[in-house]
Parts: C-alpha cells; sequence; structure tokens
C-alpha cells in the first residue's frame, strides 16, 4: 500500500512537471484545431490523464501527450462531423486576416487541416506528423500540398 | 518560406491567442487522475482458446452466426421496404468516424521547438540507457565524467572497480527506464526506474519503482543515483531487518559487492521466511 502511494506520488509529480512545460501549449494547439475553448481545455486534461493512467507504459510522456491530444481533437471534429450539431463557430475578436483564414481552414477536409496547422503552427515536419497521425509521411505531404492549394486559392481571391 | 506561408503562421498565432487556458487546471487534472485511481478501468482476463472445440461447439457457433444473419437478414427487409439500396462508400481521405479517441501505443521522440517540451534529449535517454544497461566496465566509464558522483554521497566516486557490476550481474539486478523528463535544465533529468533482481524475485517481491536524478555535464553522467549503484536496490534490506539479519546485511552489503551478493543467496530462505511473513 505504501508502495503503492509512494508510486502515485511520483506519478503525480511527473505529471505536473509535464503540466507546467506544456499545458499552455498544448490549449493553444488544441484551440487551433476545435476553435473552442472548453472543448480545447477538455481534450488537454484528459490527455494528461491518459498519460498519468499509462504512465508506466511510455517512456515519452511529451510526445505520447501531443498524439493524444491531437487525436482527440480529430474526434471532437469527427463527432462534430456526423452529429451536425455543433458547427465549428469562429473565434471572436480575430483580426480580419485570421478570420479569413480560419473560414477557409473550415473548407479542408479533417486530413488536410491537421496536417497544416500542425505544420505551421506545431512546425511539426511531415515524419512528426505521420506519426502523431498514423499515416505514412508521405500522404502527410501530400495533405499540406493539397490544403494548401485550397488556402492559397481562397485567401488570394 | 513565401507570403502564403507567412501569413498561414501569423494567423494561426492569432487563432492561438485567443485560448484562455484555465487558472484553475491544474485542480481538474487532479481531478480526473483522482477519479482514475478511484474508479480504475476494469481488467480484461484474456482467456486461452480452446485448443480442441468440439463438433458441439462449433455447431453452436455455426446456428449462432446463421441465426445472427437470418436475423439481420429480416430486419433489413423490413427497414428498406423490400428495396434494395446501394450502400454509400465514404471518401478514401476520411477516416470512418470513430466515438473514441484513437492513440497511438507510444509515439516516438519528437525534437521540435513548438510547443515547448520537458523531455530529455535523445542523446542523453541513450547515455543513460547504456549506464543502466552496460554490464562491462568500459562501457560505463565510457559514459560518465571521469569526476562523476553518486547523490546522496556528493562525493567523488568513480567507477574504477567492476564489483558492483558483478555483482549485479550475480543479484540478477536490472534497472529499466520507464521515462524521463528534464528536470529544470537541459543538464539534468529525472527518470522514473524499475528495479528489480533475482531476489526480489525469488521473494516474491514486485519491482520497486523509484524516481531518480541524472545530472550531464558535456553529454556524460555527472551525477547518477546512488540507488543505481548501492545496496538499495530492492526491499531486501526492510526483509533482512525482519528476519534479524540488518545488521550483517549492512555489514556484507556496505557497497554492492560480489560479498553482498554471496551473503544474501547464502541467507535467501530465512529472507524468503521473512518476506513471507511480512505479506
Amino acid at each position: 500500500m505504501e508502495a503503492m502511494r509512494r508510486v502515485q506520488q511520483q506519478s503525480t509529480e511527473m505529471i505536473e512537471d509535464l503540466f507546467q512545460a506544456e499545458y499552455v501549449g498544448m490549449v493553444r494547439l488544441a484551440y487551433t484545431l476545435v476553435g473552442n475553448n472548453a472543448e480545447a481545455e477538455e481534450v488537454v486534461q484528459d490527455g494528461f490523464a491518459e498519460v498519468h493512467r499509462r504512465f508506466g507504459e511510455i517512456r515519452q510522456p511529451g510526445a505520447y501527450l501531443r498524439t493524444t491530444v491531437v487525436n482527440r481533437c480529430r474526434s471532437v471534429l469527427q463527432r462534430r462531423r456526423v452529429m451536425q450539431r455543433h458547427p465549428v463557430v469562429a473565434p471572436t475578436d480575430l483580426p480580419n486576416s485570421a478570420a479569413e483564414l480560419w473560414d477557409v481552414l473550415n473548407k479542408l477536409n479533417e486530413d488536410q487541416r491537421l496536417a497544416v496547422v500542425l505544420r505551421y503552427y506545431g512546425q511539426y515536419r511531415a515524419s512528426e506528423i505521420a506519426s502523431v497521425l498514423d499515416m505514412p509521411a508521405a500522404t502527410v505531404r501530400s495533405h499540406i500540398r493539397r490544403g494548401l492549394a485550397i488556402l492559397r486559392e481562397e485567401l488570394e481571391q | 518560406m513565401n507570403q502564403l506561408d507567412r501569413r498561414i503562421e501569423a494567423d494561426l498565432g492569432h487563432i492561438a491567442d485567443r485560448a484562455t487556458p484555465s487558472p484553475t487546471a491544474w485542480e481538474s487534472i487532479q481531478d480526473r487522475i483522482a477519479e482514475q485511481v478511484d474508479h480504475p478501468e476494469p481488467e480484461i482476463t484474456m482467456l486461452k482458446p480452446n485448443p480442441n472445440p468440439s463438433r458441439r461447439n462449433r455447431t453452436w457457433m455455426l446456428g449462432a452466426a446463421a441465426a445472427t444473419l437470418l436475423a439481420l437478414g429480416a430486419l433489413y427487409v423490413t427497414t428498406s421496404g423490400g428495396e434494395f439500396t446501394p450502400l454509400e462508400v465514404t471518401d478514401a481521405d476520411e477516416p470512418a468516424p470513430s466515438a473514441t479517441p484513437t492513440v497511438t501505443a507510444e509515439p516516438p521522440p519528437t525534437t521540435t521547438s513548438a510547443p515547448p517540451s520537458a523531455e530529455v534529449s535523445p542523446a542523453a535517454l541513450a547515455t543513460i540507457e547504456e549506464f543502466l544497461s552496460s554490464t562491462d566496465i568500459d562501457a560505463v566509464n565510457a559514459v560518465v565524467t571521469k569526476s562523476a558522483i553518486a547523490d546522496s554521497t556528493q562525493s567523488a566516486l568513480a567507477i574504477d572497480t567492476d564489483g558492483w557490476l558483478v555483482s549485479r550481474q550475480l543479484l540478477g539486478l536490472e534497472v529499466q527506464l520507464l521515462s524521463c523528463l528534464e528536470a529544470g535544465s537541459e543538464t539534468s533529468a529525472r527518470c522514473q526506474v524499475s528495479i528489480r533482481s533475482s531476489i526480489s524475485e525469488a521473494l516474491g517481491q514486485d519491482p520497486r519503482l523509484r524516481g531518480v536524478t541524472f545530472d550531464f555535464s558535456d553529454g556524460l553522467i555527472s551525477t547518477w543515483p546512488a540507488v543505481i549503484t548501492g545496496t538499495d536496490f530492492d526491499r531486501t534490506r526492510e526483509i533482512a531487518a525482519a528476519a534479524g539479519l540488518g545488521d550483517e546485511l549492512d555489514a556484507a552489503c556496505g557497497s554492492l559487492s560480489t560479498e553482498c551478493a554471496e551473503f544474501v543467496m547464502a541467507n535467501l530462505d530465512a529472507l524468503a521466511a521473512a518476506a513471507s511473513a511480512s505479506q
């Protein structure tokens, strides 16, 4: 019992370190994907709980957290598309240019949007996005290329 | 980077700026973790398949499958008014909707600069793993500084003897690296390790989980946790005390040595009895 308490304390300390380093960045990333603060925080907090739950199994908690957060955002987007009840509402008070980008991002399919945001906001390489989205790097590059073509066409009109 | 790239980056930054992380987020996460502890996920028991399924079982399964197909067919005819309608085919680019999040088992390490990361570098991780798994003194010395010290003593402890490596082998001591994060700076890593030995296994003790810290200097380990190279390798010390052998163990195991390993092995029966009594 004492040993179990000690392990729990150690894992909680590690999660607290991870929280200090990653929480704000993860919420910002999630927000660029789901456009809703409450949902962004929900997926990120769930992500931290998931990391804690799998504490003894994972070697790179930060990388695992990022993958978990992106996949949970993906689930939120898929659920919205299926239910058609919660259309993505644009964040308020955005500069015109950013509001325009937001609208066009919503015209991309889900994989294109995820790939573009992870590349341009997260600064991830194609190989890293491939790991997070569980798809070949060539497919990621294709999504980015197609997504950019749509963005270019729509934004430069 | 062209103008479009710059614009996308800047505008995504503006969008991200609208995120307002809650000041009570940490408390919320703690609540979620506490909930997990209070209500852990049910354990799934994997049953071995019957290597010799009987004819009766096969017949039963075939019957059940046929009944299911018949029921589904009847339902389909009822709901579609008996007319055939083509199945919808989804776009191959769009994955089938899923109610549950997909989580990759263990993503590889990333080296991106944003968002900020607290992971140790792959090089540091490899150095720690080399330190923990080496059974050769030259290999150990290759990953530590010449003035490396153990954390608890804070005194220079050059690894110039292979005594502890030999005893590690004798004791079957294994230190498994579970996870590592930077501990305040790039030159310090806080890691979670699991420590087990053939003794703890023989005594029916679980591996011991410990949080340990490694410091680095010029890419080499300058401070390592004494627990790795000391005698605090598992719960043997606690068990020895319960068996009335605490003083003798301390005398034999002042350092992790062949003498220590031999003492533990010689008293394994008494230690096992004490371990059994303490459970």
